[in-house]
């Protein structure tokens, strides 16, 4: 259900992205649900473009995409519509469609 | 290695945390949340931060593309804007109508067709392409998108079709994005290879809502979009986006129109028009090509078109 996103302010995306590209540029290690938090966030970015823009965004969806190889064995993500990895064990599909399913709820959009 | 298997209800809990699991903690089952207004960064802020040179190309400028062109252009380095450097691609014997016959030429008879060439706006993974066709009113169910996908060097095979590139001896996995042999199922029932998914299609066409829709139809504006993750497990990854008229002038077949040629090589790195074009802006063309039309045909061989 959309209505059970999780909800995040522009404030909070915006501090997350900054969180994260601190993180991933750091090579950290990631778990199932890191994967899956990040991978929500970068679905959420690319749905709201005008959210945060700025060189941090642009640095984060680089980082995202080149952990997106990692992601796909993790999560056993295979193509699915428009392309995208789907991971039907985790109910999660990054980027495609961006469905809201699979992004935060802006709070104060 | 994968990970054990895991039900969605449990990771999906952890992201409610509001820092977007950014803290490191989220995944213990109680943790004392410092909020995202606390966390202190080591670096400078946003505006001090360089723009690493990236093979992603990812880019803060998403202006669309500029009229009466056909070729995207890079600019900047990192998003792709619209020159006048046009150049038909393909075969204009193949397909439904030849370069010279697309609606809105010079001379042509008034028509409930409008000419249009679509903006694209492509960075990274993120794919947008924008056409207002004005009048049309020859489609009487509006407009869609047609989508193509080839792939290759992926870790396995998708779709049923195969497909190679003249003199290329690369064997690619093909089918129509969105269509019944695509990895993420139909869109819509029967003979109805579209891409975007509209709900207000007449009952008919069989639109499955649960699909979604990847991209909007706006009166005489269609607009598909896409984001090609699995770009990044293959190593080439190729589409071709075609706008449709649907049910031009009322004949009960669609008129295909614009054709839009973008993909990948290097795991989703770099930017490819297709396997025969190393081109890295998107190419526009006024008709689909060969490719997309075989494309087509295998996966939907009972659908034709004017």
């Amino acid at each position: 259900m959309v209505e059970d996103a999780p909800e995040l302010t522009q404030a909070e995306l915006i501090r997350a992205v900054e969180t994260w590209v601190e993180r991933l540029e750091r090579q950290d290690s990631f778990s199932v649900a890191e994967y899956l938090a990040f991978g929500r966030l970068w679905n959420t970015t690319l749905a709201h473009p005008s959210i945060g823009v700025g060189p941090e965004r642009t640095r984060f969806l680089e980082l995202v995409q080149r952990e997106m190889p990692k992601m796909a064995g993790v999560l056993k993500m295979v193509p699915g519509r428009g392309f995208a990895l789907t991971s039907s064990d985790y109910d999660f599909v990054l980027g495609g469609i961006l469905d809201k399913r699979f992004q935060y709820r802006i709070k104060d959009p | 290695m994968f990970a054990p298997k895991q039900k969605a209800t449990q990771v999906e809990a952890k992201p409610k945390c509001s820092c977007a699991g950014s803290c490191g903690n989220c995944s213990r089952a109680s943790h004392t949340h410092r909020s995202l207004g606390e966390t202190v960064s080591s670096r400078g802020t946003s505006s001090e931060r360089p723009v690493a040179g990236s093979p992603f190309g990812y880019g803060v400028d998403r202006g669309g593309g500029l009229p009466s062109v056909a070729r995207a252009e890079p600019q900047s380095g990192a998003s792709f804007r619209f020159s006048a450097n046009a150049g038909f691609r393909g075969d204009p014997a193949i397909g439904t109508f030849g370069k010279d016959a697309g609606a809105g030429d010079a001379g042509a008879p008034a028509s409930g067709l409008g000419a249009a060439t679509p903006a694209v706006t492509w960075t990274g993974l993120d794919f947008d392409a924008k056409a207002t066709y004005t009048p049309c009113t020859d489609c009487k169910d509006g407009l869609e998108a047609v989508q193509v996908a080839w792939g290759a060097g992926g870790p396995s095979h998708v779709g049923k079709a195969k497909a190679t590139f003249a003199p290329l001896l690369q064997i690619y996995d093909t089918f129509v994005d969105g269509g019944v042999n695509s990895p993420g199922g139909a869109t819509y029932n029967a003979d109805h290879p579209y891409y975007i998914g509209r709900s207000d299609l007449p009952a008919s066409y069989g639109y499955k809502p649960a699909q979604g829709s990847a991209g909007s139809v706006s009166g005489c504006t269609v607009n598909p979009t896409d984001r090609p993750t699995a770009a990044t497990v293959f190593k080439e990854a190729y589409f071709e986006t075609v706008m449709v008229c649907l049910n031009y002038q009322g004949t009960g077949k669609d008129k295909l129109m614009n054709a839009v040629q973008w993909g990948f090589t290097d795991f989703g790195k770099t930017h490819r028009v297709s396997p025969t074009d190393p081109a890295t802006a998107a190419s526009v063309t006024s008709s689909p090509s060969s490719d997309f039309e075989n494309t087509l045909k295998a996966d939907y061989p009972s659908y034709s078109h004017v």
